[in-house]
């Protein structure tokens, strides 16, 4: 208890928690406490009279040099530096110093006060730190080469997107031109179906006329032959119609109730007769149920029994057609038609539903055709959604397989008008106003309804007939669609708002057109004819329609409310 | 431009002009005990180096400052755009070597080179002692790799990562040898890796060597290689010790240059 104030403060000295050094001021070590010399792992007397720089490692003489000395000069004091001491086995001791300046009264500096601490482990956290955060920017490096490649695949998709959208551009450009095309086509063909089937209505109607009113059996069968070859031509006609309708897509398909029964009677009517006269057999086969009702479009169906059928009979020679019509186990109408003719060979078969295309040009030369027959058939079966298989063997025959999935309709089997044939064969005294433009339409017509006991009065535009129209002289109106002045829809409008004026009940109108397609005629129906009549006309067509107007059921396919 | 970029401070009349070059480890403000001696009869010219004092650190570039030429076509840059021909070059430490390349890349900038503790190249080699080893250079250059701080914190004017210390800035405010720790690293790196003995003696113009004595950085035997290789050289041995005589002996720095200068 009796150390005095001199022993003390030589204890702080030497027990500071740090090193402590004390330098002249050219840096000589002139005094070091405990502390320093255990970091150093020195006695005093090694490290008195040596020269501070002398303990330093490298960097740190240098930076002693050539930083240090100045700023003491300037500012007196630096914190903070990081020196690594050389320690007595030459190991490195990494401390964190401060050091202050003394100057006498003058300015000068008379010694220099270094305090160090042991900074291994700030040192290490330190290091951490920058390698951590050297990893952070080597992340931050391939994060942005991962960016970039990332924008580059973007760039590409971009690119390649704009290619596609060029691409589709380009497609919908050749669809639209395509499409353009495709209904130039379709109303070139309507038109020219429209434009031939006038003047051959003509040729025809002349001829069926003249064929009745001659008397001469010579001249008679000279009449025949003129409308035999002018059926041909229209069938002819109506084929390349219907194929151009169908690659189109453009043909409409009925779905309406139909018998089957009524289908085979037809065919088999037609062709027991015309084997016969090949001294070839015919064979009906019909496996259904004699009132099984179907739907379906029976016109399009009798067209693929007509193609198929009249094939068998045109190529057959010998032996005979049999056509058999049945029921396969999934409901769906399987019709076949086997013949013993010539058949095809395997080449000739698949070749055969090529449009115009036979099995050689001397087909066509020796049995005639459009050679369009079985494209028109396997396009309508694709249609109706059923298939077509050809069989056949050169000199044996062929057989035809047809599927189609025609839905079963559970109704009376009665209902079939479309092929009825109770139609009313008298029409004597039916008073008929017709309005047509066409002369030698009305030639025809006249001279048919004539010829069927109907008093007829012709008018030549629709504004006469909207002048003639009067329902206590007439009992129906046959307007022509397209007429100069005033059409047959303008004329029918006209009339119709007239009567309703006068409440009077309208007689049975009908459209008499040569444009008959599915969609033409739902419009004039939409607009208030009762049916249609179509050129070019036959007396049957005429006696079907006004007969089945007259009986209160239009003959029309269209099915009205 | 380069007055923005490298802090240019302009003194003194509209006569001769003398150009202070400061060395590695401070600023211009390492003159600041020598230059007013000269303001009186002089067109005093000061300067930072890019990367050092109030430079634009913006400029810094890898590429450029790898080689001491790099600084020498600053110092060109600065005398052309202040118009000054025949300029007395006052460099300390590496400064003296970017004089001595400045000269033979232009030796009508200058009238007369004053070199302060110059040395063409740190490391030894065969015949000829630089001070240092290579495994101490390397150990240097180590020890400021690793030391993302550099020598001290309180020296470093941009601390990477450091950016949310605001007050770091009051600190600073004490510190006259602000330095950026990656441009300093780079900056010890080009220097102790340099070597230009061979530029010393296409020097044409009337050099005085100022050699300190017990200079670590740059010895007695490599001052007189300098005076040797440069032919119309003179030396002097200070008093001083030490690799900054302006700081620590600025009398006797201005005493000498003034010497120099007297004899025309």
């Amino acid at each position: 208890m009796t150390t005095g104030s001199h022993r003390d403060c030589n204890d702080d000295f030497d027990m500071a928690p740090f090193g402590y050094l004390i330098l002249s001021p050219d840096g000589n070590i002139m005094r070091v406490n405990d502390t320093f010399c255990r970091y150093l792992d020195e006695p005093p007397q090694g490290l008195l009279s040596r020269r501070f720089r002398d303990i330093l490692t490298i960097p740190g003489r240098i930076f002693f040099e050539t930083h240090l000395a100045p700023l003491l000069v300037l500012q007196s004091s630096c914190s903070e530096i990081a020196f690594d001491f050389i320690t007595r086995s030459g190991g490195r001791l990494p401390t964190l110093a401060n050091i202050f300046a003394d100057r006498d009264a003058g300015g000068k500096v008379t010694f220099l006060r270094v305090g160090v601490f042991e900074a291994t482990d700030r040192r290490n956290f330190e290091l951490e730190l920058l390698e951590a955060r050297r990893a952070v920017e080597n992340k931050n490096l391939q994060l942005e080469t991962v960016n970039l490649t990332l924008a580059e695949s973007n760039a590409s998709l971009d690119r390649a997107n704009i290619q596609l959208k060029e691409l589709y551009a380009q497609m919908s450009a050749a669809r639209a031109s395509a499409e353009a095309a495709n209904r130039v086509k379709t109303t070139f063909l309507a038109h020219m179906s429209h434009e031939i089937r006038t003047p051959l209505n003509g040729v025809l109607g002349m001829a069926s006329v003249l064929h009745e009113a001659l008397s001469n059996p010579d001249d008679k069968k000279m009449a025949a032959v003129i409308c035999e070859s002018g059926e041909i031509l229209l069938s002819i006609i109506n084929d390349i119609l219907d194929l151009s309708k169908l690659e189109a897509g453009k043909i409409d398909l009925e779905a309406i109730p139909f018998s089957p029964a009524d289908i085979a009677r037809k065919i088999s009517d037609l062709y027991s007769l015309r084997t016969a006269e090949k001294s070839v057999g015919f064979r009906m086969q019909f496996d259904m149920d004699a009132h099984d009702i179907r739907c379906g479009d029976p016109v399009r169906i009798m067209q693929i029994m007509h193609n198929l059928v009249g094939n068998a009979v045109k190529f057959t020679e010998k032996g005979a057609v049999t056509v058999v019509i049945r029921e396969l186990s999934t409901g769906s109408v399987k019709l076949e038609v086997r013949d013993t003719g010539i058949g095809m060979t395997q080449n000739q078969a698949d070749l055969v539903f090529e449009a115009f295309t036979q099995a050689d040009n001397s087909t066509t030369r020796k049995y005639g055709g459009t050679g369009l027959g079985m494209s028109i058939v396997r396009q309508l079966v694709a249609a109706m959604e059923g298939t077509i298989l050809i069989e056949s063997a050169l000199g044996q025959g062929t057989c035809v397989h047809v599927t189609l999935p025609l839905p079963r309709v559970v109704q009376s089997a009665d209902l079939t008008p479309a092929l009825a044939e109770d139609v009313r064969h008298d029409l004597f005294g039916l008073r008929v106003l017709v309005a047509e433009d066409n002369k030698t339409n009305r030639f025809i017509l006249g001279a048919m309804l004539k010829n069927l006991g109907v008093l007829s009065t012709f008018v030549v535009d629709g504004q006469q007939a909207v002048d003639a129209y009067d329902p206590e002289r007439y009992d129906m109106l046959l307007l022509d669609i397209s007429m100069p002045t005033m059409d047959g829809p303008t004329a029918l409008a006209l009339i119709h708002q007239q009567e309703a004026e006068r409440s009077r009940a309208m007689i049975p109108t009908v459209a008499f057109t040569a444009n008959a397609l599915k969609h033409q005629i739902d419009e004039y129906l939409a607009m208030g004819f009762d049916t249609h009549l179509a050129k070019p006309i036959s007396k049957l067509d005429i006696l079907k329609t006004l007969g089945a107007l007259l009986d209160g059921k239009p003959s029309s396919l269209s099915q009205r409310a | 431009m380069f007055f923005e970029r490298n802090n240019v401070n302009v003194r003194g009349g509209d006569g001769q002009a003398i150009v202070f070059a400061h060395g590695f480890g401070c600023s211009q403000v390492m003159w600041r005990y020598v230059a007013p001696a000269f303001e009186d009869d002089y067109r005093v010219v000061l300067f930072d180096h890019i990367g050092a004092g109030g430079s634009d650190l913006s400029a810094y570039s890898i590429d450029k400052y790898s080689s001491l030429t790099g600084y020498a076509n600053d110092l060109l840059g600065i005398l052309s755009e202040l118009e000054i021909k025949n300029a007395i070059f006052v460099g300390h430490s590496v400064s003296s070597m970017i004089g001595v390349l400045a000269s033979c890349l232009s030796p009508e900038a200058f009238k007369k080179l004053i070199l302060v503790g110059p040395s063409p190249r740190y490391l030894n080699d065969e015949g000829y002692v630089g001070g240092f080893d290579k495994s101490e250079i390397e150990e240097l250059l180590d020890f400021l790799d690793s030391n993302p701080l550099g020598w001290s914190s309180h020296m470093a004017p941009i601390i990477v990562g450091n950016a949310d210390r605001p007050e770091h800035a009051d600190e600073l405010k004490n510190s006259f040898c602000q330095a950026d720790p990656q441009i300093a690293r780079h900056f010890a790196r080009t220097i102790f890796t340099a070597d230009n003995r061979a530029d010393l003696e296409r020097v044409n113009v009337d050099t005085l060597v100022l050699q300190c004595r017990d200079d670590l950085i740059a010895p007695e035997t490599v001052g007189n290689f300098v005076h040797q290789h440069i032919h119309k050289s003179q030396m002097v041995l200070l008093e001083a010790t030490g690799h900054c005589p302006n700081l620590t002996a600025p009398e006797e720095l201005i005493r000498e240059i003034k010497r120099f200068l007297a004899v025309s």
